[in-house]
């Protein structure tokens, strides 16, 4: 680092910055201009900023529009968001933004926003007071409650509610009713990063930093595309790459995205094998004498049984199961196993494949094995996909239980009943908290009478939607949905709560690297929708939950009070919240935690120490066997001694439950595109973002097009056993026999063809994380033709697809 | 030697157990892919478990039983379905598993007594499989109980 200018202070940075980089178009220019840096604590500030019409006063936010979590101030005139821009000071984005926040932060404004609560009355919504909406919730809930149980009603959530959200639910669905049913969306995104995490480090907690990206000399992307899907943190690995000692980038994805693109290797496997190829890695990394081993004895358990496991995986072995050939998973290996500072970031090429958690657990398992874990510029981070996806695990309103504590371990229970006031008796700690195909399995038989979906769209985001739709209009269940817009969800719905979103209500969220924000009121929200958070005490309010001492078993009813009570759970657990508060949170950067007396100004990386959170009073759980599914006992787990070392978990091969075969030949996988997120309730409602990406897609390979005659642009059918889609072809950029559609697009605002990718994906979770399958699975492909194929389409179609393929010139840039 | 009688009866009892698991992971395919999935999967094992011991009947000779085959019709007398259908048939599943368990157990403590540590290898091996077996089918049934039985239908 010798020679290189130190970083200019910030108040000049951002002058300097301002005026440098002004607004850019960011859905043509993406990443924006590149500003080169080495080192840590060197990335340069770069304020992107975006304004409709001058701001009156700038509020403190952050984005809310991918798990980054940039730190965002928002500028409002009169009561509507008219400026955007980046937080120069904030450590996670230094003042950039990507197209997302730039854009779809405005949807807000949208004249379509619910306002008043809906009704069903003679089989359709109608409007209806608070009063008469939250009666009916309660007298349902009461009926049910007492006819079938806490246990037929269930919750969904999200990973976009705030922390302080989660936590008012968190407290009335297992103190207040008790029901195991609670789940997010988040078991769609990112059940299999805090899964993996529980498995090899005995609690959720990314263990590395973005600041880790300022230092090492390789990186590892597993399944993810951050170029697309984080695009601030791909500013700053570009930055880097740009600099003078760019760190070597290694890709396992099946598509050739922009993030392989940039890759030094690009590893592309059939869906479904990341394990094989992972195992060879870590195979050839062990026989070449990579491994740290004095960090391994020092720090690890089950070493031997990975060598045993992993020596089955020659590359010529990865090369007949993964189609990898063997020369470029030797190169890969050769930066793997040679970095000196090594960060891997893992995703839903992983989390929602085959064998989900036991392939991010080898990501783990190559880390612990080179020692780079805890120290600078070597980590992992497995990432997450929503904003605010950690805050459902640390809420504990997925599959957890709050403050990450164990289920299975009384005195954690007995710990948090006393936190609460309750007994014990009263949380459903009786088994893992319910999964959301599990609950859709029991509503389906009529087990679960009443659901409560808040802020998320299982209509159009959760598999096999011929089978979901039947499911969400059974007449015998209770359906509530708390949205800002009607989706394809809310048509179902019993009740339709209009919610006060982001910008419109104060509380806190945590990224993908721990780092705590806040996000200010900055406008009201429109007619009388209410943030959720005063919808959920409320509720519980008209319930009349109360503690065991016949107090309101909800005592805060403000967000801040609310994070105060978290903060109390968290105390001396791994995600310690105790040093920070509403105030620290206030005027400066995002901090990550924890943050205590012992770290009062947070943790930048996690386990510096190599003492891991795997002691059998401490950790959040004992672990599963990673084929099947079983957990572990607690009497295997203390015999087996982690005590504060990492558990290097092996797992072999198992084939995906559905294979291409005669009839259905090609393999589905599916995932998002740069300029949407999720169902496009919000980035679908920012025109720019709308014309730059109006449609859904077919991307096959140039092999496979032409044996199907298929032209860039034609419209094709593709066919699984569910279901179909038609939408035009998109040719190139991915694998041979592989075939990918974008998951965002629904009906909402195109209801005339078959478009959600979801219509054909396969019913099935990985045994561990129970996080669904999206990529694979296997279809058929055709191309439609003939007359009449334009009216059949509707007359938008020619529309729809010259902006689909500009849109894809533009990637391909 | 009455150790051919046990490999016999384990054999056996690993072929009704790989039976079971395959038919439950078929009839409950539809309300439980993960029962479907990993069901057959560890059908599976049993089946490389059979095959396994034939190597061990190659040297020790086998007295075939019928007893787990017995058993097996015994506990699965008809097909059933649903959600407590599930429960009752896993419940069923891990009876017989239980079965192949003690068979290992008793296998590998004539394994000792005969020095024969190929034998006694696998014993460790796969009998460790069978308990993965028992485990998941545990796991399946605790989940599942709670929900089946204390809410009404």
């Amino acid at each position: 680092m010798q020679g290189t200018p130190p970083p200019p202070r910030v108040e000049q940075a951002e002058a300097l910055a301002r005026e440098q980089f002004a607004t850019r178009d960011s859905v043509a220019d993406i990443w924006g201009r590149p500003t080169p840096y080495y080192g840590e604590g060197q990335w340069p500030v770069r304020v992107d900023e975006r304004v409709i019409e001058a701001p009156e006063r700038w509020v403190q936010s952050t984005c809310l529009l991918c798990s980054n979590d940039c730190g965002m101030d928002i500028g409002v005139k009169g009561n509507r968001i008219v400026a955007v821009r980046g937080r120069a000071v904030d450590r996670v984005n230094r003042g950039r933004l990507g197209p997302k926040g730039m854009h779809a932060s405005f949807a807000n404004n949208s004249p379509d926003r619910l306002t008043r609560p809906l009704v069903r009355r003679n089989d359709t919504l109608q409007e209806a007071s608070w009063d008469e909406a939250m009666d009916l919730i309660v007298r349902k809930t009461r009926e049910i409650r007492s006819q079938y149980t806490a246990s037929a009603i269930g919750f969904y959530t999200s990973g976009q509610l705030f922390l302080e959200e989660y936590y008012a639910l968190a407290m009335i669905g297992k103190a207040g009713l008790g029901t195991p049913h609670m789940d997010g969306n988040t078991r769609l995104c990112t059940a299999t990063a805090a899964q993996a995490l529980i498995e090899t480090f005995g609690s959720d907690g990314q263990p590395g930093s973005y600041e880790d990206f300022d230092l090492c000399d390789a990186i590892f992307h597993v399944g993810h595309n951050p170029a697309e899907q984080q695009t601030v943190l791909w500013m700053r690995i570009l930055d880097r790459r740009r600099g003078p000692n760019p760190p070597r980038i290694v890709v396992l994805d099946p598509r050739n995205t922009p993030t392989a693109q940039e890759a030094d290797v690009h590893l592309a496997p059939y869906p479904g094998t990341n394990v094989a190829v992972l195992n060879g890695l870590l195979n050839l990394v062990i026989e070449g004498g990579q491994v740290d081993m004095p960090y391994v004895e020092a720090h690890t358990v089950g070493f031997e049984r990975l060598r045993e496991v992993v020596s089955q995986w020659p590359p010529e072995r990865v090369e007949a199961v993964s189609g990898v050939p063997a020369d470029l998973l030797r190169a890969a290996a050769g930066i793997l196993g040679s970095a000196e500072r090594l960060m891997s970031t893992v995703l839903q090429g992983v989390y929602q494949s085959n064998q989900a958690t036991a392939a991010a657990c080898q990501v783990n398992n190559l880390h612990l094995i080179r020692g780079m874990i805890g120290k600078p510029g070597a980590g992992l981070l497995q990432m997450n996909g929503q904003p605010t996806a950690q805050n459902t695990r640390e809420a504990g309103d997925d599959g957890a239980f709050t403050g990450f504590r164990n289920w299975q371990n009384p005195r954690h229970m007995e710990e948090l009943a006393r936190l609460w006031n309750v007994d014990p008796q009263v949380l459903p700690a009786w088994k893992a908290p319910t999964h959301i195909m599990q609950m859709v399995e029991y509503i389906r038989q009529g087990l679960i009478k009443m659901l409560w979906i808040s802020a998320t769209n299982p209509g159009v985001s959760l598999p096999d939607l011929p089978m979901i739709r039947e499911v969400l209009k059974k007449p015998d269940l209770f359906l509530i949905v708390q949205d800002a817009w009607m989706t394809e969800t809310t048509q179902y719905a019993s009740v339709v709560l209009p919610a006060a979103i982001w910008g419109e209500k104060t509380g806190t969220y945590t990224n993908a690297d721990r780092t705590v924000h806040i996000s200010y009121k900055a406008i009201d929200p429109p007619g009388e929708a209410r943030s959720d958070f005063d919808i959920y005490l409320d509720y519980a309010r008209r319930m009349d939950f109360r503690d065991k001492d016949g107090a309101p078993l909800i005592k805060f009813s403000t967000p801040e009070g609310a994070f105060e009570s978290f903060k109390e759970c968290t105390r001396g657990r791994p995600l310690d919240y105790s040093g920070l508060s509403y105030a620290r949170l206030t005027g400066g950067s995002g901090i990550p935690w924890p943050v205590n007396a012992q770290h009062p100004n947070g943790t930048v990386r996690l386990y510096a120490d190599g003492v891991f959170n795997t002691d059998p009073d401490y950790c959040e759980s004992y672990g599963h066997d990673l084929i099947t599914g079983a957990g572990v006992k607690e009497s295997e787990y203390r015999a087996l001694n982690p005590a504060g070392r990492a558990i290097l978990k092996a797992a072999d091969y198992v084939p995906p439950p559905e294979v291409p075969d005669a009839q259905y030949p090609l393999w589905l996988t599916t995932g998002r595109i740069v300029y949407h997120f999720h169902t496009r309730t919000k980035t679908g409602r920012a025109p720019e973002l709308n014309a730059a990406a109006p449609d859904a897609f077919v991307q096959i390979s140039n092999e496979d097009a032409r044996r199907h005659g298929i032209e860039n642009g034609d419209w094709v059918e593709v066919e699984s056993r569910r279901g179909k889609v038609i939408a035009p072809a998109q040719v190139g950029n991915i694998r041979p026999g592989v075939v990918f559609v974008p998951f965002h697009f629904g009906y909402w605002d195109y209801p005339g063809r078959p478009r959600a990718a979801n219509e054909m994906t396969i019913v099935g979770w990985d045994p561990v994380s129970k996080q669904p399958y999206f990529k694979f699975g296997a279809v058929r492909i055709r191309k439609l033709e003939g007359q009449g194929l334009r009216e059949r389409l509707g007359q938008t179609a020619e529309r729809f697809l010259g902006a689909a393929l500009g849109a894809r010139v533009r990637e391909e840039r | 030697m009455r150790i051919a009688e046990y490999l016999g009866r384990l054999q056996s009892a690993e072929q009704q157990l790989a039976e079971a698991l395959a038919a439950v992971a078929r009839r409950h395919a539809d309300t439980s892919p993960e029962v479907a999935t990993t069901g057959s999967l560890l059908a599976a094992w049993s089946r490389q478990h059979v095959a396994a011991l034939a190597r061990v009947i190659a040297r020790y000779g086998e007295r075939h039983s019928n007893q787990p085959e017995q058993l097996r019709r015994t506990l699965f007398q008809e097909p059933r379905s649903g959600a407590f259908g599930l429960l009752r048939d896993l419940q069923d599943t891990s009876i017989l598993a239980y079965e192949v368990k003690l068979d290992w157990a008793i296998l590998s403590q004539a394994a000792r007594a005969l020095r024969d540590e190929d034998l006694q290898a696998l014993c460790r091996s796969l009998g460790a499989e069978t308990e993965r077996q028992i485990d998941w089918l545990h796991a399946q049934l605790v989940e599942a109980a709670p929900e089946i039985l204390t809410v009404p239908a």
